[in-house]
């Protein structure tokens, strides 16, 4: 008996720890949230894109590899344009012109704009957090494949954007991805 | 309208009886079945085994029309970025040959492809070439032709030759039609 006691008293800490364990999202609108979340400004195991752009003058994002390969203000521009796109479309609002040609959605960046692209970028995926938040279930079901290919798509692109930081010595690893 | 022979009537009767059936002779086009292997090596059985609900096959008969393929690709990856069941394949067609001319054009291939990740959707084909643009109702090899095919080898939508302005937006609307 008192073998278990002391057990059980020994247990308590695992217990409360495991109570303080952030939880796992169990719901639809938990997951999305959760990825959403994870590619814009609260850190998992890889960088979000918040982290990313940031800490950079206009002359750095417009810096590219060469070799066709994007600079760090086209990769940003790419992901504002497509994620404020799908944003405009699940909100059942206007699309923004656009040419049909994918080019033109990294080209168009303008370096003067760099800091105004930051801005916006943050603000698209703090409206798309919103808009999963209060949508209704039955148009969350309808555009969760779409939503959760959004941020696989911004994961893809903050890997090229933390690679070509790195090409370019342009990169805290202390920020993650050491 | 008086008719004033029974010549004409005849004459307008075969004529509105041949178009008729003429009309309901003309079958919709359907991709035939075709195994082959992409630049990376992954065997793949057109149509039924494409990655996308939808695809879109870029089909060349000339290195030389590499150019006109390439012109496609931006509004290709556009359409990906809003339908993510859409994916495009690059199609260059030869004909019949040994394995050695297979292995020797496929490795060229590769080595004008650089970037690895698009070999994966390059699906270089060795089949009878006239045979096959006559089942897709190709009438010749001057030009590159784009295809909108579902998985059943459905032919949605086509073009040929480079993009233009007007070829961009037909697809955009067949695309989004589908989706």
């Amino acid at each position: 008996m008192k073998r278990l006691a002391v057990l059980l008293l020994a247990a308590l800490p695992l217990a409360a720890g495991a109570q303080n364990q952030p939880k796992d999202p169990t719901t639809l609108r938990g997951v999305l949230l959760d990825e959403l979340r994870s590619t814009h400004n609260k850190a998992e195991w890889f960088v979000p894109v918040n982290t990313a752009v940031s800490g950079l003058t206009a002359e750095q994002a417009a810096w590219s590899p060469g070799q066709g390969n994007h600079s760090v203000g086209q990769l940003a521009y790419h992901l504002w344009f497509w994620d404020e796109q799908s944003l405009l479309k699940f909100k059942g609002e206007k699309a923004m012109p656009f040419s049909g040609n994918n080019d033109d959605t990294f080209n168009n960046f303008n370096p003067a704009q760099w800091d105004e692209l930051v801005k916006k970028l943050d603000a698209t995926m703090t409206e798309w957090e919103k808009a999963v938040e209060s949508a209704d279930d039955a148009k969350l079901a309808a555009n969760a494949a779409t939503i959760t290919r959004i941020s696989t798509h911004n994961a893809y692109h903050i890997g090229e954007i933390l690679y070509v930081r790195k090409l370019h010595g342009m990169w805290d690893p202390n920020k993650g991805v050491k | 309208m008086r008719l004033r022979t029974p010549w004409f009537a005849l004459l307008l009767a075969v004529g509105v009886l041949t178009f008729g059936r003429a009309a309901q002779n003309q079958k919709p086009v359907t991709f035939p079945t075709i195994t082959s292997y992409a630049l990376d090596k992954q065997k793949i059985t057109l149509p039924g085994e494409m990655e996308g609900e939808i695809d879109l096959l870029i089909i060349s008969f000339e290195p030389e029309q590499q150019n006109d393929v390439n012109s496609w690709l931006p509004v290709a990856q556009a359409i990906q970025h809003t339908n993510f069941r859409f994916r495009y394949y690059e199609l260059p067609v030869n004909g019949k040959e040994n394995f050695v001319f297979r292995w020797w054009e496929t490795s060229s291939m590769r080595s004008d492809e650089t970037d690895p990740v698009m070999w994966h959707w390059i699906v270089p084909l060795f089949v009878d070439r006239q045979q096959f643009r006559k089942q897709l109702d190709i009438p010749n090899a001057k030009q590159v032709v784009a295809l909108l095919v579902d998985r059943q080898g459905h032919v949605l939508w086509r073009a040929s030759g480079v993009l233009t302005q007007d070829k961009r937006t037909s697809l955009l609307a067949a695309a989004a039609a589908q989706h």
